[in-house]
């Protein structure tokens, strides 16, 4: 029983020793094995908010990416981590912190809010890390932000459909994930698309928070007291209007599928061919953002923002996605070293940036 | 040299169950937290520098704030279920009230605290169960920062965020700052008298009677100084992430009661730990760190985590089980 009673001391002792040690020691830390730019190659490291599909094909590609610029030698390093929790950005700021320990030369981080996570992110700056912000918006201006244009993906996402009902009839819009940045500046596109077609009636709103099942919950709700719908612009979330549609008896209407294998098989095996499309956020970002790093790492000047094109699929594309992606995969750009040259040249030259050819 | 004592030692073993049933619960959370720490360390030794310490121990801070509002409404008896969204709210203040008004933002603070002295004397007076008080309260919460801040952004005040970034030279802030937080807490628990009022009232309230005090009044008490230290755990976090967002903590709720739990803390009441809560939060705090340093597969983290934690929870049954 005393040798228990020992054994806690020593352990409460070595805790307190090792806090009161650690806090002398000064900034003696720092780890010894970091590499850096003219070294044997960059380490990344790549911190990610949360964790869905479309967030797993990025960072499939990214390792797939890193995985071969390291066997070039390009990389010396990689880690890929998710904050546990649901997007919550305390836990991110824990993480990237953590990350910043190891001293990478490249952080990435994918923001799980675009305000909570500047001071972390200012911090992983001023210890000299290069940081890229994909994905989202943020107003720290130490780091290289890559995304796509959210505006533009309103655009794409509402414009199309009113085309292929001729401009006129009754439409459902289909929100996004209503409270967010990147939602406001879609939805405020969509509401200027609108009025250019002065013959096209919203008949309702309903909130899809750009998932599938969501946008089929919600429309079963409405669609009852709904008019002739023609098309249900928005947030991705075909399959689910479309079945919702079908389950009420009433025919598809021009939606927006998802760009994943298993709903452009759904839209294929359904057979609508009334001008629906596919569009969505290309998860490739993170390949290219890998290239946008290299060129910072050796010295580039590039502008803070970095805007790439968006992902679409028409029903003339989709035979050669469906040969390339498997149920679970989101369509992505194939970025490589030139294509990325390429576009960032664009950006510099303060024109869009061009996608590498598909197919 | 005499044999003689006067009043005879206690034997050995009664010493030890005596000190274990006093201390071991806090115990634990000191054991696990170095045990943790000290695997952080193989990982990266980075960590044992001022810096390393304050990137890995920064955003304890605001738990170990929300740890010990919450041990002492469980020494009490009660369990409050709205730390997360409170917090949440606070952050909110400081980023909108806080910088555009100040003095409403300071008023919306105090008022606050008085919410939470009604909540307490609600709970005395009416015996409604904590838990549902509480739990109701989450929501105004939550529909008062949603109200004043829909999305996540604001800005906090300057002097807010000057005391986020403040660096010393010569130790790592969020020790300082978690060492000033137990020290007083550790003075209010075992050195006041307020601390010997609010454990009687958890384990013992008819002596508490008998001696002539008020229970209302020392659940007021202990409701407003956890309110105190809420709204400081808000503003911490707010100085940290220099703006607001209600959903920021929401996992507060839960982590400060495993904090306390970890830490020595029951939900019978009667018992308050503040170093044990301290060191139950940064164990907490240093899960996360830990799991990011071992490159344990993402997907798993969530789940390591919580494996962890009831390995951590088991330990003190066990612990329990051994002394008895």
């Amino acid at each position: 029983m005393s040798g228990m009673k020992r054994r806690c001391g020593l352990a409460a002792a070595s805790a307190v020793a090792l806090l009161a040690m650690a806090a002398c020691g000064g900034s003696a830390g720092g780890t010894s094995n970091s590499s850096d730019a003219d070294g044997d190659g960059i380490s990344i490291a790549l911190s990610n908010g949360f964790v869905n599909g479309w967030r797993l094909t990025l960072i499939e590609k990214f390792e797939a990416e890193a995985e071969k610029l390291k066997a070039e030698g390009v990389v010396s390093d990689y880690t890929t981590v998710n904050a546990p929790g649901e997007n919550s950005a305390t836990e991110q700021a824990t993480q990237i912190r953590s990350l910043m320990l190891e001293d990478p030369d490249v952080l990435m981080v994918i923001p799980a809010s675009s305000t909570a996570l500047v001071p972390a992110v200012e911090e992983a700056c001023n210890a000299g890390i290069t940081v890229i912000v994909l994905d989202a918006d943020m107003d720290a201006p130490c780091a290289t932000v890559v995304r796509n244009d959210y505006a533009k993906w309103g655009e794409e996402s509402i414009k199309p459909a009113l085309e292929a009902i001729g401009g006129k009839g009754n439409i459902v819009i289909n929100r996004g994930v209503i409270g967010s940045q990147p939602e406001e500046e879609f939805h405020a596109r969509q509401l200027e698309i609108l009025k250019d077609y002065p013959e096209v009636e919203v008949a309702a709103e309903v909130k899809g928070f750009c998932d599938s099942g969501t946008a089929q919950k919600e429309l079963v709700g409405v669609l009852g007291s709904l008019p002739e719908i023609g098309a249900v612009p928005g947030c991705i979330g075909g399959m689910g209007v479309v079945q919702a549609f079908q389950s009420a008896g009433r025919e598809a209407p021009v939606v927006v599928f998802d760009t994943d294998g298993k709903s452009l098989r759904f839209w294929q095996d359904s057979g609508i061919n009334n001008g629906s499309f596919a569009t969505l956020t290309d998860p490739g970002q993170a390949v290219a953002a890998i290239y946008v790093a290299l060129a910072l790492v050796d010295g580039e000047e590039l502008p803070d923002e970095v805007v790439l094109p968006l992902l679409q699929i028409d029903q003339s594309q989709l035979g050669y996605w469906l040969s390339e992606l498997g149920p679970d995969d989101y369509a992505a750009y194939p970025w490589d070293r030139e294509t990325v040259r390429a576009a960032l040249d664009a950006v510099k030259a303060g024109e869009p940036a061009v996608a590498p050819q598909v197919g | 040299m005499t044999t003689l004592t006067t009043t005879p030692r206690p034997s050995a073993r009664a010493r030890v169950k005596a000190s274990a049933a006093h201390g071991s619960p806090a115990l634990l959370a000191v054991v696990a937290t170095a045990v943790i720490f000290t695997i952080a360390v193989r990982q990266q030794p980075g960590i044992l520098s001022t810096s390393g310490l304050t990137l890995v121990l920064m955003s304890a801070v605001p738990l170990v704030l929300a740890a010990q509002a919450q041990m002492l409404i469980m020494a009490v008896g009660d369990v409050d279920l709205g730390v997360g969204f409170l917090i949440g709210l606070v952050t909110v203040i400081a980023s909108t009230l806080l910088t555009s008004a100040p003095l409403w933002g300071a008023l919306a603070l105090i008022g606050l605290v008085a919410a939470y002295a009604v909540l307490g004397a609600a709970i005395e007076v009416i015996r409604i169960p904590s838990i549902i008080v509480t739990l109701g309260m989450s929501f105004v919460w939550l529909g008062l920062g949603l109200q004043l801040l829909p999305t996540p952004g604001g800005q906090a005040p300057a002097w807010l965020t000057e005391v986020g970034q403040w660096r010393p030279e010569w130790a790592p802030a969020p020790l300082l700052f978690i060492a000033a937080i137990t020290i007083a807490a550790w003075w209010v628990i075992q050195r006041s008298r307020l601390g010997a009022r609010v454990r009687a009232l958890g384990s013992n309230q008819t002596t508490l009677r008998k001696l002539g005090w008020s229970t209302l009044r020392v659940r007021v008490q202990t409701y407003t100084i956890a309110a105190v230290l809420l709204i400081c755990a808000g503003l911490m976090l707010a100085a940290q992430t220099r703006s607001g967002d209600i959903n920021s903590a929401s996992n507060f709720t839960l982590m400060s009661i495993v904090a306390v739990v970890i830490g020595g803390g029951s939900f019978a009441g009667g018992t308050a730990h503040p170093v044990g809560a301290t060191f139950g939060a940064i164990s907490l705090g240093l899960i996360g760190v830990l799991l990011s340093l071992a490159s344990v597969a993402s997907h798993l983290q969530s789940a390591a985590q919580g494996l962890i934690v009831l390995a951590l929870l088991a330990g003190r049954i066990v612990m329990e089980k051994v002394v008895k």
